[in-house]
């Protein structure tokens, strides 16, 4: 209701109580539940049409708006989990408790890689400046029961971008050649006496890890990038490990072809302070989402590009500690996902909310339905691609998820 | 006389063409459970036209004057025309389903053809002892008997024995997770007594580093971690049961009672602290610490994972499916699990604490032996009560908390959930037993005492096949049923199935005795085989699943790392006590927020075992993690094994592998007065064999080609050496002892050293 979802006659109830027929019964989270009154709290920013398309965004959003045209939202996405970890666990894996394969895994294991030098899962975070973020954990990427050889791989901020890239000082590259040759050869000796071909992938997999060791730098090292592309990302995009460096670098993936690429941008669980933290959050991320949105179109790469921003779940329309300095609460019930690019529809807005943008109202996109229709994009049927495990074939839609037809151009 | 023994060969003849026959649980089963059952089986809710596929009575039935099934009769059985039908609104399955592929469409054929005999799922008949196959030419014990018929019949001849030296080094891994030191080795070399290599078994098992070797295989189903997982992710205290595992293994406890104790040692008659430590297995879990967290969802989540954790742990089972609805294939109704759910339901527990450091409730102080003496030592220190009374509440507060299961009075109110949602209950149900399998214990009460007995109870089919079969796979690398977490209906069928009822039975006769079972393993000749394979055994036998060599697996991630520490001599060995923060890439926890600051420990803290390494949750050890372990969230008991260019990196680079390469130089220099000797003393510590000579010059050539390079860049050999928290020795010169050093690491990066 701040960014995406405009209810310009809400505004007539401000600090209203919610209606009970909104409210309904579904279960509030351990922090409202007590709370004593639910005011509805409209947003306090603008929205207006943008581009020709006309699709509504907020202020907040002043360079998404200028690429208006190219983006799909739907405003009628729904969860099942309200609290952080079961939530973001259900979008990445589909279900809400951990040791599922993520989707990036998914992925992995479906396309396989393209580009032997890189991982073909991988994982880019930042934070914004907000105090109290919400933590990140490592099975967010994980590959649960596929093999760990589809876990996205982390992209760090500092250091090296790929755990123990580099040579431990006092070994430079050329010695490091000069090692791996004499391991190559002693590998080789041994494969002639054991015969186990797993010995000739061992080696392979040095060769590989040799050549990340020049493809991971160079893919990092942005200063051939010229000022005018840079510019597309924002002022941040100096920044090393901000969203808007990210985003650059995803573009810089995507061109290597990495299949999966994954960032995420901490910071969004505004329960107070929603007047300073949402604008800066925006801030974060408007420029730089717009600017690969740009960037990938004029490389003429956007149509095979899917992009999808979101979030794991949405917030309430009723205010949270409404006397102090306020915010929102979780609300899975209902809220937007922007995609671009990727064969899905330009300037589209598909699904709605009831008045209140507390209730889907018309079509409604499940987070199964949203991943089944990602798989589909990327040429995988969701319910083909499964995987054995203890005696069962799973899947990342469970056995749910409708492709969203609708979307796709 | 010559008649009856006439009449004993026809019946051996006529068994034999038995088995030729399709058998249902071997060939049509795996094809009912993957594609038919998920309407025709065993939950009522999705089952469509009444029929179920798994039952005989249903499948023959007659609805509507058609039969599913009528034995010997393809023509009057629906099945038969469903599955080869051209019609796509009349195939089954249906045509947007997954189909039968055509030799699967054969078998079922044949199966109907024959008499469509159904048979009890293996798994869940008791197991018996079967004949010893007949033949005896090769091998010294029961395993090598079956192993050589079954390859016999596959054209197969097994393997020459392994040298000592690879022998030597094999067992030391499966028995001790550790290499062997080279005094052992040549001990071992210079031994030619007949029983040279038992005595090496028998001193493996003996050793205290047993226990701890077969604690990281434990672990990972316990789900033990040092952490509570999710939100804030803070630390627990668990540590001092995970010393109650090393110690059982150890004082090699029989299964049974390591079963007993981990799942009702509090409902033990008169419960000794180590008992009541041991059900400590129980509270492993996660627990949700996040602000806004539901508590009883949360509640029911853990006693939910208490019930999928011993599924899996004891009966290779995925119990949890039968959450939200009855299992689709085995035979565990969703009440039956609330039946058990009841009994892990009894804790005076919560769901949610905010911000939870330390332990959750209930919990015990966990004191050590000396605990009485410090006490009377208080007593005879202080004569007024209150200060006595003082003391020893300061003493009480030194030692850690534990969390375990101690069941409340009065059992708390367990239902049948709807869909497995905690604020939707449907029928209040009593604690009991699932009925599919052995009977339950006569006369207990039915709580988590009554359920260990039923698991130990010799009649149950599953416990010991389940356990034998995952030590198996750890000393073959390969379970003799493949998915070794799963013995359901679903399952791989085994390689060998009556050797895996042999062991199972033959365990629980001689009282569960794991040290037992893992000897006559590792002393099979199956065992001892050499693991060299040729083109013609990869294409007949490609996983090995067959044992036509000897067992040749990647090491796990925790015996990666202890070797490299074993062979620089940086090993601390030392059992148990609280987990250490071994070193990790700096940043590591403020990357994913909330983590608190990093404080690495130092000294001998930083050489202990891995499995002394501290386990937080939510951000695993990154080289732990690239070498598959797994995160220790959920109950899981089978590792993938991965061969990434990401674990090059980390032998290549990490820290605690160049720390280990310069200390393991620094041993080398010591061990020789040559680069020749030194190369070649450093090589058999490492992989426990002399280099031959065209690997001896390839090192040696590699240390000259380098020590060139530091002598001409001393300040290089410097840096390198200034790798890791512990200083080498100057006395050596610091250019040799740097290519020394860049020996080490590629030695150290050996996919032999890897390998065991």
């Amino acid at each position: 209701m701040d960014l995406f979802d405009p209810k310009p006659e809400l505004e007539k109830q401000r600090g209203k109580e919610l209606p009970e027929s909104i409210l309904g019964k579904q279960r509030l989270t351990g922090m409202t539940s007590n709370q004593k009154t639910l005011p509805v709290a409209p947003t306090n920013y603008h929205f207006a049409p943008r581009g020709i398309s006309g699709i509504e965004l907020s202020d907040l959003l002043p360079n998404l708006s200028g690429v208006a045209d190219d983006l799909c939202l739907i405003r009628s996405m729904h969860s099942e989990a309200i609290n952080h970890d079961p939530a973001i666990t259900f979008l990445q894996t589909g279900f809400q408790l951990s040791g599922r394969p993520s989707i990036g895994s998914w992925m992995s294991y479906g396309l396989g890689a393209v580009n032997r030098n890189l991982p073909s899962y991988i994982v880019l975070t930042s934070r914004g400046g907000s105090s109290d973020a919400q933590p990140l954990y490592s099975r967010l990427w994980a590959s649960g029961f596929l093999p760990t050889e589809h876990s996205g791989v982390k992209f760090r901020n500092t250091g090296d971008p790929v755990y123990y890239l580099s040579n431990p000082s006092g070994i430079s590259r050329i010695m490091r050649r000069d090692m791996l040759d004499d391991l190559a050869n002693l590998n080789q000796q041994r494969l002639g006496v054991i015969g186990d071909p797993e010995i000739q992938s061992r080696i392979a997999q040095y060769e590989m890890a040799f050549r990340m060791q020049s493809s991971v730098p160079e893919l990092t090292d942005v200063s051939g990038e010229s000022e005018k592309v840079l510019k597309l990302y924002g002022p941040d995009v100096k920044k090393p490990g901000s969203y808007a460096a990210n985003c650059l670098l995803a573009r810089r993936l995507a061109e290597r072809d990495v299949r999966f690429i994954q960032l995420f941008h901490m910071g969004w669980d505004h329960h107070f302070k929603l007047s300073q933290d949402l604008p800066r959050q925006c801030r974060d991320t408007d420029h730089p989402t717009a600017g690969l949105i740009r960037d990938l179109k004029q490389r003429g790469l956007l149509d095979e590009t899917l992009i999808v921003w979101g979030g794991e779940f949405g917030r309430t329309i009723y205010a949270q500690a409404p006397d102090k300095n306020g915010g929102r609460d979780h609300h899975p019930r209902c809220f937007t996902f922007m995609l671009a690019g990727g064969g899905v529809n330009k300037g589209y807005v598909h699904g709605a909310t009831d008045d209140y943008c507390y209730n889907v109202s018309l079509n409604p996109v499940h987070v199964h339905d949203l991943n089944a229709t990602i798989l589909h994009q990327m040429g995988l049927n969701h319910e083909r691609l499964t995987y054995k495990y203890q005696g069962r074939q799973y899947r990342l839609t469970d056995v749910h998820g409708k492709v969203v037809h609708d979307i796709l151009a | 006389m010559k008649q009856v023994h006439f009449i004993t060969a026809i019946a051996w003849l006529a068994v034999n063409i038995a088995k030729a026959e399709v058998g249902f649980n071997k060939d049509v089963l795996p094809i009912f459970a993957e594609k038919c059952f998920a309407c025709h089986g065993m939950d009522g809710v999705k089952r469509k036209a009444g029929l179920r596929l798994d039952e005989q009575e249903s499948a023959y039935a007659e609805r509507n004057g058609v039969r599913a099934v009528v034995p010997g009769d393809l023509k009057k059985s629906a099945l038969i025309s469903r599955i080869f039908s051209k019609d796509v609104d009349f195939v089954m399955p249906p045509s947007d389903e997954v189909q039968l592929t055509e030799s699967e469409k054969t078998r079922l054929k044949e199966w109907i053809g024959e008499g469509a005999n159904y048979e009890k799922h293996w798994a869940f008949q008791e197991p018996k002892k079967a004949k010893l196959p007949y033949r005896q030419d090769w091998g010294h014990n029961e395993i090598d008997r079956f192993i050589f018929e079954r390859l016999a019949k596959a054209g197969l001849e097994p393997k020459k024995q392994a040298t000592k030296e690879s022998l030597i080094r094999r067992v030391s891994f499966d028995l001790t997770g550790l290499p062997p030191a080279v005094d052992q080795i040549d001990l071992f070399l210079n031994d030619v007594s007949a029983d040279a290599y038992e005595k090496v078994v028998d001193r493996l098992l003996d050793s205290p580093r047993f226990g701890e070797r077969m604690a990281v295989w434990w672990l990972d189903g316990a789900r033990y971690a040092d952490s509570h997982g999710y939100d804030n992710d803070l630390e627990n205290s668990q540590w001092p049961w995970r010393d109650w595992v090393i110690e059982s293994f150890n004082a090699n406890k029989p299964y049974d009672e390591f079963t007993v104790e981990q799942l009702a040692g509090d409902l033990l008659p008169n419960p000794t602290q180590s008992q009541i430590l041991a059900t400590g297995f129980n509270r492993n879990h996660r627990i949700n610490t996040e602000g806004g967290a539901i508590d009883e969802e949360w509640r029911t989540e853990y006693v939910i994972d208490r019930v999928q954790a011993m599924g899996t742990v004891w009966m290779g089972l995925t119990l949890s499916c039968a959450r939200c609805h009855d299992h689709k294939y085995d035979p565990i109704s969703q009440k039956e699990f609330y039946q058990i759910f009841a009994m892990f339901n009894n804790l005076d527990e919560k769901g949610f604490i905010n911000n939870l450091r330390g332990s959750a409730d209930p919990r015990i102080r966990y004191k050590t032996r000396e605990y009485q003496s410090e006490v009377r030592a208080i007593a005879a220190k202080f004569e007024n009560k209150d200060e006595r009374k003082k003391a020893i509440a300061n003493l009480d507060s030194t030692y850690p908390w534990v969390m375990v299961m101690l069941e409340m009075e009065k059992p708390r109110k367990a239902f049948v959930l709807d869909r497995g949602q905690y604020d939707a209950p449907i029928e209040e149900v009593q604690a009991g037993l699932p009925a599919a399998f052995s009977p339950a214990p006569r006369g207990m009460k039915m709580n988590r005492l009554a359920l260990a007995h039923w698991l130990v109870d010799r009649r149950h089919p599953l416990t010991a096949r389940v356990v034998v079969n995952r030590l198996w796979e750890q000393v073959f690398g390969l379970g003799i049923v493949e998915s070794s977490e799963n013995l359901g209906v679903q399952t791989d069928w085994p390689s060998h199935p009556e050797l895996l009822d042999w062991l199972a039975v033959d365990f629980v006769e001689h009282g569960w005795n794991i040290k037992r079972l893992l000897k006559k393993m590792v002393m099979s000749a199956t065992y001892r085989q050499t693991a060299s394979v040729d083109s013609d055994r990869l294409i007949r036998d490609p996983k090995n699943q067959l044992l036509s060599r000897g067992p040749r697996v990647r090491l796990p991630a925790e015996m990666i790392r202890d070797q490299a520490l074993a062979v620089s001599g940086l090993l601390v060995e030392k059992i148990g006590g609280p987990s250490m923060w071994v070193y990790q890439p700096a940043g590591l926890w403020k990357e994913v927020e909330k983590r608190g600051t990093f404080v690495q420990d130092h000294g001998e803290k930083l050489y202990r075992r891995s499995l002394y390494s501290r386990i937080r949750r939510t951000v695993a050890h990154p080289s732990m993690l690239l070498f598959d372990t797994p995160s220790r969230e959920v109950c899981v008991v089978k590792r993938s094994q991965t061969n990434t260019p990401l674990q090059a990196l980390a032998l290549m680079n990490e820290v605690t592998y160049v720390e280990a390469a310069k200390k393991f130089a620094e041993r080398m220099m010591a061990n020789g007065a040559t680069p020749d000797e030194r190369i070649t003393w450093g090589f058999r510590c490492a992989v426990a064999r002399v280099p031959k000579p065209s690997e001896l010059v390839v090192l040696i050539s590699g240390y000259e080609r380098r020590l060139a390079k530091f002598v001409a860049t001393p300040k290089n050999a410097a840096l390198l050496l200034g790798q890791g928290e512990t200083k080498v020795s100057q006395a050596f010169d610091q250019s040799q002892l740097a290519a020394m050093t860049t020996v080490a690491n590629v030695i150290l990066n050996l996919d032999e050293l890897i390998n065991k």
